[in-house]
């Protein structure tokens, strides 16, 4: 199902959280994202219902509706379950805690308020405190025949900017989709219901909807009886007409004013299994082009022993014939590309193709794009990987090549059989890298992976647990972990697609989560470690990590928060004279360098495709402290290291002080004479060797504001040193290495590094 | 009495470091290597202040291995105070080409060095002496002199073809250095600074003129790779070396190091017949840095890690000051 943007956007769950970096008290600084040319920013969104247009219990049904909060807030949404003619059944306050997720078993529900219906639909009104939409559904329908099946419902978000039009396409079943069809509006309305099939578009038919009606119909021939549940239309439909099938709806009421959900019905043996038929708007889509990540394709490990046969649906909803290529990407040890062959869908039909002659990747890197050349929402597919031996299938929503709520936020889950696949794909003609995050067990596990034009990656989250493998930072999801939730950010998100697909091999049962949060940039924090550098001392200045929001629009640069990721990013000094960013600025840390004495401003900021957001902080260059040392040669060979300190004092001025022995020494021994001290301007002692600027450091102080009054207390050590007093390699051999040990000491310098070699320290 | 005790003093440290080195012989000694050994010690013994002895194979160990060497990780070289009695050797010989020291290590297994009048440096630097040093050939090994005596700019002095080259001023010893080299006979080099103490070393080791016949303590037998021994006069009221002090204030102290380099640690020896010495080793040379315990009545033993954190290397650095190496930083 392509997401309705404005108009039937349809959200899952996302957990982003923040990106900060280990460091003591750093101070965050935040600031929103502005628009850049085509970006917007969302005030007050008005927070509009969501909706399952179908639910039905019993009869070998049963519905849970999975809801999710995207969102950093806690929150809540309430549940209006309505009958067929739109009365309500039962109401419910779910609450969520930031990014949580809740199931609902509607039969619960209806039973715990006494109600005896089995068919309607929900709506769902999240919390008017959000400030956007971050809350995700999906009514998972299980129809338990001889084997069970999954009929994976989406939740539709329509809204006054669309149009009155939806779309589906219905894999060919046996017999005509079941449609149903829910009103959403206050008024009556009339719906124009049309099958687009093999042979062209069937006549139209008009079914009336009451306000809050949810009518339930054969899609393409009725029988149109008020009140009919699933279970009478199946009964009542004609069985023998077979094929794919397009199904419009249009709407006399206003844009969304309705929702609408089919299910295609497929005999096997003596029972029946289904698939489901998801409807968009075609006025949301932003390409003609839709793209499917990781599709089974031959042998695969994660599903059923068996040949899985890819089936393509493609309806063209206009008056004119398009054109189609279908491309075919494999990963196994290399990527690999192929068209698997042009075809031309004609004006109001449906075509199928059955690529029997691929030969897929074992572990689902099997990814397809499919390309049209008529306009947005004109060429509508849909795709279904089946098993040649039985009925198992994997269904696979069709993605907007170029959309932008396209960030995962998924639960996953390996409790008992259960498989958690992450599969990204990347369809754009350059590299992409991807985020992948996974939470679970308390951790935020995230790690980027390069994917090259084409290649499609499988991640196995219970590979990620079992086999403990390190995320970019170490980290490990804990051992056990059994469930959480999982997301991915690629910076453009009109480049990547990605889905999770929860697998049983034992059961044969595939569930499906293609739909995804917006992980728009709404926001900068930039978290400042040390404002204050020294002349040549590199510090790590600051990390700035974008927040990301939802909002319902493809471009916006507000909404409700979900959580944090990185984006393209950039760093420069205001004055480079006083410090400068050597190394990588386009990296989130940032390091900074200081030049010479002086205070300036270093900005960050980050940048995604319609949304920019920075932030700026101060650095303070001022005073250093720097513990040098030199060796002592006889020759070039080394014999000891003299050490000494260099540092600037609170006027800018640069100063060594060490010290040596006297000359007087009347003696033949070493330890004769006394140990005298010097202060000497510049960056040279005075002994011409003792050059600061060359010789090798040992350590030196973190820049800090109290930095200067430090080495004030190195230059009063040397100050109030008693010349000629000390005799020299007496007491544990005074030397040079004696004096820096005891001048850092006076500065309350902890000298983790003494230097080497360096007797007397 | 006094007279009594230094000579016997110093007929032990003959024993100690000659007889002993020759009986008790390393996993790579021959019989042949301690002999020669013997015989070098007894010559330097009577001309040098101090008398120190390293195999090559601890002489290689102050530079890291090549790249093409295994690399566990660790820092295996050691530290470079020990290198301090060797550095005029390993400086002079780096000026005859470098690939002398490599033959060096390849062709001898050890150096035994003399050194006696100690000057400071000028300022910054390491301490300056007469040194002598003689090189034992393994058996087999190729002779590093050779070639050079066979050249036509060798002279001749005292009868022995001797090499001779300069080196320039280091720092705190403004002046250049002259060494010279010879050959005596099929298992010695004598490599000396001086001029006056190369010829009375060549002199003393080409005559065989050692008087074995004084050893008489087999029980102070070393096994060791790396030794010091240096006989002083110590002032206990400055806490100095003072040849030239008071005989109330002075003392005679015998001063012995030797290292282990299988537990890496290495034992400062402090004997003395001093009754004050005898009772207290606060007034020991380096009593501010070692932590002398007492073994026998006049004998004081400290142990110093073989390490390079700053307390092993002050406690090295000291070693090496009082046995005349001193460094001035």
């Amino acid at each position: 199902m392509l997401l309705l943007k404005g108009t039937l956007g349809i959200v899952c769950l996302s957990l982003l959280s923040s990106l900060l970096v280990a460091q003591s008290s750093p101070i965050t600084k935040t600031a929103p994202a502005t628009p850049k040319p085509g970006g917007v920013l969302v005030d007050s969104n008005p927070m509009m219902p969501l909706i399952v247009p179908l639910f039905v219990e019993g009869d070998r049904f049963s519905s849970t509706l999975v809801l999710v909060n995207n969102a950093t807030d806690q929150t809540y949404a309430d549940l209006t379950l309505r009958g067929l003619d739109g009365k309500t059944l039962a109401t419910q306050r779910v609450n969520f805690t930031p990014h949580s997720q809740r199931r609902v078993d509607i039969g619960k529900v209806l039973r715990a308020n006494s109600s005896v219906a089995t068919t309607g639909s929900i709506v769902i009104m999240p919390s008017s405190g959000l400030a956007g939409p971050a809350i995700g559904e999906m009514l998972a329908m299980t129809y338990t025949g001889s084997d069970p099946n999954y009929i994976d419902e989406e939740v539709s978000m329509p809204g006054m900017t669309g149009s009155r039009v939806l779309q589906g396409v219905a894999d060919s079943g046996d017999g005509p989709p079941v449609l149903a069809i829910s009103s959403l509006s206050e008024m009556n309305q009339h719906v124009q219901v049309q099958c687009l099939g093999k042979n062209g578009a069937v006549p139209a038919r008009v079914v009336s909807l009451a306000a809050g009606e949810t009518f339930i119909t054969g899609a393409c021939s009725g029988p149109d009886h008020h009140g009919s549940d699933v279970t009478a239309i199946l009964r009542d439909t004609d069985e023998h007409a077979h094929g794919p099938q397009g199904i419009r709806l249009t709407s006399d009421g206003m844009p969304g004013s309705f929702a609408a959900f089919a299910m295609a019905s497929h005999h096997a043996r003596s029972d029946r299994f289904f698939s489901s038929v998801l409807f968009s708007d075609p006025k949301s889509l932003n390409s003609p082009n839709t793209v499917f990540t990781g599709v089974p394709v031959g042998d695969t490990s994660l599903l059923t022993a068996g040949r899985y046969v890819p089936q393509l649906t493609l309806t063209n909803f206009s008056a004119k014939d398009v054109h189609v290529h279908t491309t075919f990407a494999k990963t196994s040890r290399s990527t690999s590309a192929q068209e698997v062959g042009p075809v031309t869908v004609r004006a109001n039909s449906t075509r199928e193709l059955v690529l029997r002659n691929l030969n897929g990747d074992a572990s689902l890197q099997n990814s397809f794009t499919v390309h049209s050349d008529g306009a947005p929402g004109v060429l509508m597919a849909k795709f279904v990987s089946r098993s040649e031996s039985g009925r198992q299938g994997v269904e696979l929503q069709a993605k907007d090549e170029a959309d932008m709520e396209n960030a995962g936020g998924h639960p996953w889950s390996i409790e008992q059989n259960t498989e958690s696949t992450l599969l990204l794909f990347d369809h754009s003609t350059s590299s992409q890298v991807f985020t992948a995050r996974v939470t679970g067990g308390g951790v935020d596990w995230q790690k980027e992976y390069r994917l090259a034009s084409m290649q499609t990656k499988a991640i196995s989250i219970r590979d990620l647990v079992e086999q403990r493998v390190k995320d970019d930072t170490g980290k490990v999801l804990p051992k056990g972990t059994i469930s959480g939730e999982t997301s991915w950010l690629v910076t453009d998100m009109k480049k990547a697609s990605g889905r999770l697909l929860q697998s049983d091999r034992s059961t044969g049962m595939a569930r499906n989560f293609s739909c995804g949060y917006s992980g728009l940039l709404c926001g900068v924090n930039m978290s400042i470690y040390q404002a204050y550098a020294a002349p040549n001392y590199l510090i790590n200045y600051a990390n700035i990590t974008g927040y990301t929001c939802t909002s319902g629009l493809p471009n916006a640069c507000s909404g409700a928060r979900t959580g944090s990721a990185n984006f393209t990013t950039s760093w420069w000094s205001n004055n480079t004279a006083i410090a400068t960013i050597p190394g990588s600025k386009i990296s989130p840390p940032v390091a900074v360098q200081g030049v010479k004495q002086g205070a300036t401003t270093i900005n960050g900021r980050l940048d995604s495709p319609y949304c920019s957001a920075g932030q700026s902080g101060p650095v303070t260059v001022k005073c250093f402290a720097q513990l040098k040392y030199r060796a002592v040669e006889v020759w070039i060979f080394e014999v000891g290291n003299h050490s000494y300190w260099w540092f600037q004092d609170g006027n800018g001025q640069n100063w060594v002080t060490d010290a040596g022995p006297t000359k007087n020494c009347i003696n033949t021994s070493i330890d004769c004479g006394f140990l005298n001290s010097w202060a000497t301007a510049g960056n040279h002692g005075q002994l011409p060797d003792d050059d600061a600027i060359n010789n090798a450091l040992a350590w030196q102080a973190t820049p800090s504001a109290s930095l200067c009054t430090n080495t004030g207390w190195l230059m009063a050590y040397q100050q109030q040193w008693r010349q000629n007093t000390v005799p020299y390699g007496k007491n544990k051999a005074s030397n040079s290495n004696t004096f820096a040990h005891s001048s850092g000491s006076n500065a309350i310098f902890t000298i983790t590094t003494p230097p080497p070699n360096a007797p007397g320290w | 009495m006094q007279i009594r005790w230094i000579h016997y003093l110093a007929i032990t440290a003959v024993a100690f470091f000659s007889l002993g080195c020759a009986n008790a012989a390393t996993s790579t000694d021959t019989n042949s290597d301690a002999g020669s050994r013997a015989r070098a010690a007894s010559v330097l013994f009577p001309q040098f202040d101090t008398v120190e002895y390293a195999t090559t194979d601890v002489l290689s160990r102050f530079t890291s291995p090549g790249p093409n060497a295994p690399n566990n990780g660790a820092d295996q070289t050691l530290p470079l105070s020990l290198r301090l009695p060797f550095v005029q050797l390993i400086g002079g010989l780096s000026f005859l080409g470098k690939d002398t020291l490599t033959a060096l290590q390849t062709n001898y297994s050890g150096v035994l060095v003399g050194a006696k009048g100690f000057t400071l440096p000028e300022g910054l630097g390491m301490v300056h002496s007469q040194d002598c040093y003689i090189g034992l050939l393994r058996p087999g090994g190729k002779s590093i002199v050779e070639a050079y005596l066979n050249q036509s700019g060798s002279q001749t002095i005292d009868g022995q073809k001797v090499w001779t080259w300069t080196a320039p001023p280091y720092e705190g010893y403004p002046q250049t250095t002259t060494f010279y080299i010879t050959e005596i006979g099929p298992s010695y080099f004598v490599m000396g600074n001086d001029l006056a103490a190369f010829r009375a070393t060549v002199h003393q080791l080409a005559q065989g003129t050692e008087d074995d016949s004084k050893i008489s303590d087999p029980d102070a037998l070393s096994e060791k790779t790396y030794w010091a021994y240096r006989s002083i006069r110590w002032n206990k009221v400055t806490g100095t070396i003072d040849p030239a002090g008071p005989a109330a204030q002075t003392a005679t102290v015998v001063m012995k190091f030797t290292v282990d380099f299988g537990t890496m640690m290495g034992q400062v020896e402090a004997d003395s017949s001093d009754e004050a010495l005898q009772t207290d080793p606060k007034h020991l040379p380096g009593s501010e840095v070692f932590h002398y315990e007492r073994k026998a009545p006049g004998i004081w033993q400290a142990a110093v890690p073989i390490a390079k954190d700053p307390d092993a290397t002050t406690a090295l650095f000291t070693v090496a000051a009082l046995f005349g190496f001193g460094v001035s930083l």
